[in-house]
């Protein structure tokens, strides 16, 4: 393993750490922006927003969602919080093994079918892509 | 929730392990665009400006999904994700990982608001006001809206109230009583159950109001990404 892969992999553990752990963070938040690998700024086209619910705005134009300059800011590699891409499921007498009746879970409900997501496994993960009643769709945290 | 069909074509996410003001920046793996959660639109790469299309989804608890929904399927745990890593983050007062864009201290960084956009208008409804108020009849830019909101489970709904081109004006009826909980509308007298939106007697009798676009955030994280943003106050 080359150094420089290691001083690579140091690094991440390091920022999972602060992702992660969050009273690890505490102390070192002063630090964080020089451990960032980088920052930058991208402009961002604004764009008509879609959807039926949302309505033309007062001057008759479609609207427009935010557009302008954001800061970007690079904290990890891509992937190394693992996306959900292949979700497995189970009913509720099995989940009500593993949950408590108080646990937060985002749920949907599309064509008949109904699904949940744990909200302190979506802390995980992120991202599942998932497929409810036909419809492909990310659920994200 | 975002549909994975974009321009016709379905797409898969990853993590991109970037972040826009604290919030979540995917990629998708056909294309490699960055996606900002947000802001709902790609950011950078080919598809850079185009908007995702908004699934609406409930957060509340397990409790109460599977009395909602008790032919729910859960996404697996494998016996793992017992405890939330960011367990201890919703509670103290950092602002994510880069710290706050700027301060506004008309409520805690870290109180929970269920914030609604409705073509640029944006306001806020922090659950404490609603905690006391749990029915909000409200205008949002020109449209009408209702919060719905359940102390006991946490749980925060945003319709449209307009049925056929008329707002209505609801209320509750009784006590909240969880999923059980009915609405009445002042206009037609019609009984509406709180947590889908649906009529189950009177003169609207089979309606479903919309969902509004909403987006459950912390205080500090809404009004970075809505600096106009209105605050409910109950």
């Amino acid at each position: 393993m080359s150094i420089g892969r290691i001083v690579l992999l140091t690094t991440a553990g390091f920022v999972l750490l602060l992702v992660f752990v969050p009273g690890f963070r505490n102390g070192v938040t002063g630090r964080l922006t020089s451990l960032s690998s980088s920052s930058e700024t991208i402009t961002v086209p604004a764009s008509p927003i879609q959807g039926s619910r949302l309505q033309p705005s007062s001057d008759g134009n479609p609207p427009t969602s935010v557009g302008g300059n954001l800061k970007l800011i690079t904290l990890l590699g891509f992937d190394a919080i693992p996306a959900i891409l292949d979700p497995e499921f189970v009913d509720v007498g099995v989940a009500d093994t593993e949950m408590t009746p108080d646990e937060l879970v985002l749920g949907l409900s599309i064509n008949g079918e109904s699904k949940a997501y744990s909200i302190p496994m979506l802390s995980s993960h992120e991202i599942v892509n998932d497929v409810v009643g036909g419809v492909p769709l990310a659920v994200t945290w | 929730m975002y549909s994975r069909t974009i321009n016709g074509k379905e797409h898969t996410f990853g993590v991109s392990g970037k972040l826009i003001m604290n919030a979540l920046v995917m990629y998708d793996h056909q294309t490699d665009t960055l996606w900002s959660q947000f802001l709902r639109k790609g950011v950078r790469g080919e598809l850079a400006g185009t908007e995702l299309e908004v699934i609406p989804v409930i957060q509340t608890t397990w409790g109460t999904w599977k009395e909602l929904h008790p032919d729910t399927l859960v996404l697996d745990k494998r016996g793992r994700y017992s405890r939330d890593s960011y367990r201890d983050y919703y509670q103290d007062g950092r602002a994510g990982v880069i710290g706050e864009t700027f301060s506004d201290d008309r409520l805690e960084r870290k109180a929970m608001v269920v914030g609604v956009d409705i073509a640029g208008n944006t306001k806020a409804y922090p659950f404490g006001a609603l905690s006391d108020n749990p029915v909000v009849n409200d205008t949002v830019g020109e449209s009408h809206t209702l919060v719905y909101f359940d102390d006991s489970s946490g749980t925060a709904l945003v319709y449209d109230r307009e049925v056929d081109g008329n707002p209505l004006t609801f209320r509750l009826e009784g006590e909240p009583n969880g999923i059980l909980t009915v609405l009445v509308d002042e206009e037609t007298s019609s009984r509406w159950m709180a947590f889908n939106g649906t009529a189950i007697e009177g003169e609207l009798k089979g309606q479903t109001l919309d969902r509004a676009l909403s987006h459950l955030s912390f205080w500090f994280a809404w009004k970075d990404w809505n600096p106009d943003t209105e605050l409910y106050s109950g």
